[in-house]
């Protein structure tokens, strides 16, 4: 299970995360834009699950990318996989809306399933997240009503590669 | 691939200090969930410690220092504790050194210090500066020796800023004194 530590799509590249990037990631976290995944959630969170995301990759080969747009990151995507016992997650996030309706997400989202060398990965996304959703549904995946949510938020949608 | 950090792996007479790595996690996990993890936030229970742990880690692949785990030369698989920086993003202006031996077992017997001595020269051109913290919860006397015997003094005006109000240690959590660390204080 790896992934390259930089990534170049047509438009993005995806790139490690660097200090710059820690407050746009925490004003996305503390902010609105986080009630697709739990939010919001106060500043010392933020930096925690950003710094985590970082060091994902030190203890495994792989974990999520900024998403780096003409120099500036715009968002992250990629593998989530904290714990042994968690599952192992594609994950995308824009942080601003202004950036949403472009088709980044999915180009950035796709360049990691292509890159990526290992097991399925789950995907998971809040019922109201219908953006997300489609995003999902453009990169081969679909909802399966069948399966909970992940432990540590149930509510979530559980979505497959694949035809169901 | 290509790699964005580097980490070294330092060596004391009975230590290998190395990068974390994900089979550290349990060890981690049972210090953090144990009673002895009261003098640092805990005990917490391991979904947390586990991010916790992952994010400590980021530390070195976000400001190129962090904590190095220990294990014992004799014994390279089982980790005994956490040596190194915490310079966390949020809330911490200044690089503090930290050790936590996370197996009582291993308590006692002047791992800390040795790590530590090893850790402390090699880490002031990483940081780039000439003073560190180290916060220690009022009441754990074991580590005020550590600190006095690497050379670190008392700061009392940068303990009463700390907990004070808007202040570091502004908090619901115990009285943490700062001992301060100079470069070249280490003999």
């Amino acid at each position: 299970m790896t992934l390259p530590t930089t990534i170049t799509t047509e438009r993005l590249t995806l790139r490690p995360f660097e200090m710059r990037d820690l407050e746009g990631y925490v004003t996305y976290y503390t902010g609105d834009r986080t009630g697709g995944v739990g939010g919001p959630k106060p500043r010392y969170l933020a930096v925690k699950q950003f710094m985590a995301m970082s060091g994902q990759w030190v203890l495994r080969a792989y974990g999520r990318y900024a998403i780096d747009l003409s120099g500036t990151a715009i968002g992250h995507t990629g593998v989530m996989h904290y714990d042994d016992t968690d599952p192992i997650e594609l994950t995308w996030t824009l942080w601003d809306a202004a950036h949403e309706g472009c088709g980044y997400a999915s180009e950035a989202a796709r360049a990691v399933l292509n890159a990526w060398s290992g097991p399925s990965l789950a995907v998971h996304i809040m019922p109201n997240n219908t953006r997300s959703a489609r995003v999902a549904q453009r990169l081969g995946y679909t909802h399966d009503d069948t399966v909970a949510g992940p432990h540590y938020a149930p509510d979530m949608m559980t979505f497959r590669q694949g035809a169901m | 691939m290509t790699s964005a950090y580097s980490i070294p792996t330092l060596e004391t007479d009975r230590l290998i200090l190395r990068g974390p790595r994900q089979s550290d996690l349990d060890s981690y996990v049972a210090y953090k969930r144990s009673e002895r993890a009261k003098f640092t936030g805990g005990p917490i229970d391991r979904e947390k410690a586990s991010l916790h742990f992952t994010a400590l880690t980021g530390l070195w692949t976000l400001r190129g220092y962090g904590l190095f785990m220990a294990t014992l030369k004799t014994n390279p698989n089982d980790v005994i504790g956490g040596f190194g920086i915490i310079h966390q993003l949020f809330n911490q202006e200044e690089p503090e050194f930290g050790w936590t031996v996370y197996d009582p077992t291993f308590e006692g017997k002047g791992y800390v210090t040795e790590a530590m001595r090893t850790i402390i020269p090699w880490a002031w051109d990483v940081m780039g500066v000439d003073t560190a913290q180290s916060h220690i919860d009022d009441g754990n006397e074991p580590s005020v020796a550590v600190a006095r015997a690497l050379g670190a003094t008392f700061d009392e005006k940068q303990t009463a800023i700390a907990n004070g109000p808007g202040g570091e240690f502004d908090n619901d959590g115990p009285l943490v004194n700062i001992y301060r660390h100079h470069k070249g204080a280490l003999q």
